[in-house]
């Protein structure tokens, strides 16, 4: 019988990570540090989606609004008018500043006749639709009917 | 004899460079995470200004268009002081310019205000009329609401602060042949500033006998 030696009985305390633990201790971190990175991104993009809707209800107002002293006549010529994503201009020209770089905008004008049977009438128009737009989606919307002048 | 021979139940501790590279290690992580976390907040805060600069350019957008997209006519623009007289509506004498008709827009002193005429409310109904003169379009608008303030009678109320400047750009050299003004203002947004831009139309136009 041979008695363990102080050496060999040293070298069996020195026991080190084994490769399962070393693999949970990666695991857990990577997972830590992605959830931190997707929550972080997350609250990026929906920083930057509050700051483009808000920009996109700007640019669409001013669209309307301007829009609202072009001649019913010439209304329906806007009818597919659209600027791109970074280069929205006033119907007068005017480059809109850096902020609105991140939205775009187009203009839908259609006739429409609306219907109000508790006044017994029947009012012909032009409903003009303008959208706000970034590279993906629809980021804002509004409406406005314009009824036809009298003759 | 080393210690775990004398006891062979007990677990070694770590030796000094063990200790000293995990410390080095953690250290090295805690930093990173850190300044990561710095970079972040850093971020997270400037886009916070921004958006809030944003909101109070949208907030003083409506507050103007309730004034200029109802407007029958821009009367007068100082290019120098960048002050806007509006005519807001026509109650009086139909077509033409009375006194408590009209606003002053100014952009000044970090403020976009208006300003209107308001005679004294002990004066009868009819004292205010008679002092509601008419002003003929070629007035200067401006001098004739800087009279009444003299007199103490024009109220005013601030639309949008924190605003470094702002420029107007009418669509017609001439202010009352304009249907659209653009509106161009830089926000002060803790030291970034966000510029805007409102472009408003005058749907009911009139121009002024």
């Amino acid at each position: 019988m041979h008695p363990s030696s102080p050496r060999s009985t040293a070298a069996r305390t020195r026991r080190g990570f084994t490769l399962l633990e070393a693999l949970f201790g990666c695991v857990i971190l990577s997972v830590t540090m992605l959830a931190l990175g997707v929550a972080v991104s997350a609250g990026q993009r929906a920083s930057i989606d509050s700051q483009k809707a808000v920009l996109g209800a700007m640019a669409v107002d001013d669209m309307l609004a301007e829009l609202a002293t072009v001649p019913y006549a010439s209304l329906a010529g806007y009818h597919g008018f659209s600027q791109a994503v970074g280069a929205i201009e006033s119907i007068d020209g005017d480059p809109y500043p850096a902020p609105f770089w991140c939205v775009g905008r187009r203009v839908a004008a259609v006739e429409q006749e609306i219907d109000v049977p508790s006044l017994g009438v029947k009012v012909r128009g032009m409903a003009v639709i303008a959208t706000a737009f970034d590279e993906v989606r629809d980021v804002a919307v509004a409406e406005v009917f314009i009824p036809e002048p009298a003759e | 004899m080393n210690s775990a021979a004398r006891h062979p139940g007990a677990r070694r501790g770590l030796t000094l460079v063990e200790l000293l590279i995990a410390l080095m290690i953690t250290a090295m992580m805690g930093l990173a995470i850190g300044s990561m976390m710095t970079m972040v907040g850093s971020a997270t805060g400037r886009d916070s200004v921004e958006r809030t600069a944003l909101l109070r350019a949208h907030a003083g957008q409506v507050r103007l268009r309730a004034y200029m997209d109802n407007a029958l006519s821009i009367l007068q623009h100082d290019k120098d002081t960048q002050a806007t007289v509006i005519w807001l509506y026509d109650k009086l004498v139909t077509d033409s310019v009375n006194l408590r008709e009209i606003r002053l827009l100014t952009v000044a002193d970090g403020l976009v205000t208006v300003e209107w005429v308001a005679f004294p409310e002990n004066w009868s109904p009819t004292m205010q009329d008679a002092a509601d003169v008419v002003l003929p379009s070629d007035s200067d608008f401006i001098a004739a609401m800087a009279a009444q303030r003299a007199l103490g009678q024009t109220k005013s109320t601030t639309l949008l602060n924190h605003v470094q400047d702002g420029s107007w750009a009418l669509s017609a050299a001439s202010p009352q042949d304009a249907e659209r003004a653009r509106l161009t203002l830089t926000l002060d947004a803790e030291g970034s500033p966000v510029q805007a831009l409102y472009a408003f139309g005058l749907k009911d136009h009139t121009i002024p006998e």
